[in-house]
């Protein structure tokens, strides 16, 4: 765990989880606006959280979903980001391509191993990807294609698992 | 939806089973009364393995591949549970040859639906680019394996039948022995590029089932059966190759309970889960920096 003049990482977590005590969250906000250093990891803290509330809230409507209302979800998602103009797509705080790509790889590897999951996303991308662009057109397209690959090898249920876990993570178009 | 834990101890119970297996094989070199065990033991193992299959076959779709392959061999189990079953009335009832003879029908259905099911257990992975590449050592190990399956194919006319349908049979079991070998390479080949995970330890256990058959095959003909270490070595690979088919059936049902398990904590702290996995993903950063 990172320290920086005296304040783990965790403390600011703890901090932002409103875990601490009244003296040591004083202590830490009075030290956040007195040093630009520490002030600037409790903003880049603040926004790894917020991105992981927002992600978790997802996961959790989606795996309330019924397998039948994915389609509608996916339609939904991608309707959603089409309508984002691209100044605030830069704005709102959004899992790259290749950050997303790599959580699902870790979702699926303990089950079905590294080489499984490397060769599952390589024939996603390629069946995602359109003619003109070497990145995948839209996210859910790519998340539908390696639910499909995951499934056909590990099955039905951890295919759905993919799906419901990448549909959720907000992923910024390339 | 859910559920309890992804439990081990299925797995265990079996290997325990499996290792009291091979002692009673080895014990049975001493003291053959104990042969009266092997068959309701395999007809055991068999029927944990079809329950498993089963079960598994039931987490594909309809028309997949490896639902396919899940179901050929469950019904692979299904003959071999008849041809075990078959067997043990034997030894009670001590038939003639003739009679005897006919086990070959289930063996072969046996094997054939065998060959089936690790055929399509290679094709559903061959689909997402998994065991079609093959390395220089390969025809070796082809060569290793086709002398080994024709070591018994040499000393099996032993099982003489008065029915001339019989002898096509014998002769063809070999060849049904050898294919096995060749996808259990594949398989092999499969399970080394997924690089670890639960399904790859299935898969690897599917090939020691297919290789510890082999063995007890080979050291069972009659050039080599009867010296004592073919002997023992036929009492600890016979006795327990099946338990190697029922704990690959356990493991793969084990990666399904494993899966709602997971889908169970996204449902109940997804943050958890996710903050893991992104740390998961920045350990994985820096080693790959290192």
């Amino acid at each position: 765990m990172e320290m920086l003049h005296g304040i783990t990482e965790q403390e600011w977590l703890e901090y932002l989880d409103g875990g601490l005590d009244a003296t040591d969250a004083v202590r830490l906000q009075d030290h956040a606006n007195t040093c630009a250093e520490c002030a600037g990891t409790l903003r880049e803290l603040s926004l790894w959280r917020e991105k992981l509330v927002e992600a978790a809230a997802l996961v959790r409507s989606a795996v309330e979903t019924l397998p039948g209302d994915v389609d509608r979800l996916l339609a939904e998602s991608i309707r959603r980001i089409r309508a984002c103009e691209p100044a605030a797509l830069r704005s709102n705080p959004r899992w790259s391509f290749k950050e997303a790509v790599v959580l699902l790889g870790l979702l699926v590897e303990p089950f079905c191993g590294p080489g499984t999951a490397g060769a599952a996303i390589r024939l996603a991308v390629r069946r995602s990807t359109d003619a003109q662009s070497d990145v995948p057109a839209v996210w859910n397209l790519f998340v539908s294609n390696m639910s499909e690959m995951i499934s056909s090898v590990c099955g039905t249920e951890a295919g759905r698992l993919v799906n419901q876990v990448g549909i959720c993570l907000d992923v910024a178009q390339a | 939806m859910i559920e309890r834990p992804a439990s081990d101890r299925p797995a265990k119970v079996l290997w325990a089973a499996m290792a009291t297996a091979g002692c009673l094989g080895i014990a049975a070199v001493v003291w053959p009364v104990i042969e009266v065990l092997d068959q309701p033991l395999r007809i055991a193992a068999y029927i944990i393995a079809l329950i498993y299959w089963l079960k598994i076959s039931g987490d594909h779709p309809k028309g997949s591949t490896m639902r396919t392959a899940w179901l050929l061999l469950a019904w692979s189990s299904g003959v071999s549970i008849i041809r075990h079953s078959f067997a043990w009335a034997n030894y009670f009832a001590k038939w003639p040859v003739s009679i005897r003879s006919f086990s070959q029908f289930p063996t072969m259905i046996a094997l054939a639906l065998l060959i089936a099911g690790l055929f399509a257990i290679w094709f559903g992975f061959a689909a997402i680019g998994l065991g079609v590449r093959f390395r220089r050592s390969d025809p070796i190990w082809v060569a290793v394996m086709g002398i080994l399956a024709f070591v018994p194919y040499l000393f099996s006319w032993r099982a003489v039948s008065g029915y001339a349908v019989i002898y096509p049979l014998v002769s063809l079991s070999p060849l049904l022995l050898a294919v096995p070998l060749l996808i259990a390479l594949l398989l092999h080949r499969i399970e080394q590029e997924m690089g670890g995970g639960q399904l790859a330890t299935s898969l690897r256990l599917i090939v020691a089932f297919l290789l510890m058959r082999l063995v007890a095959l080979t050291m069972n003909s009659p050039a080599l059966a009867s010296f004592t270490v073919s002997k023992i070595l036929v009492g600890v690979s016979g006795w327990t190759s099946i338990w190697f088919f029922a704990l690959a059936a356990a493991y793969r049902w084990r990666l399904t309970l494993s899966i709602r398990e997971l889908t169970y904590r996204y449902q109940t702290d997804p943050e958890a889960e996710l903050a893991g996995l992104v740390l998961l993903a920045e350990n994985q950063q820096d080693v790959a920096r290192r």
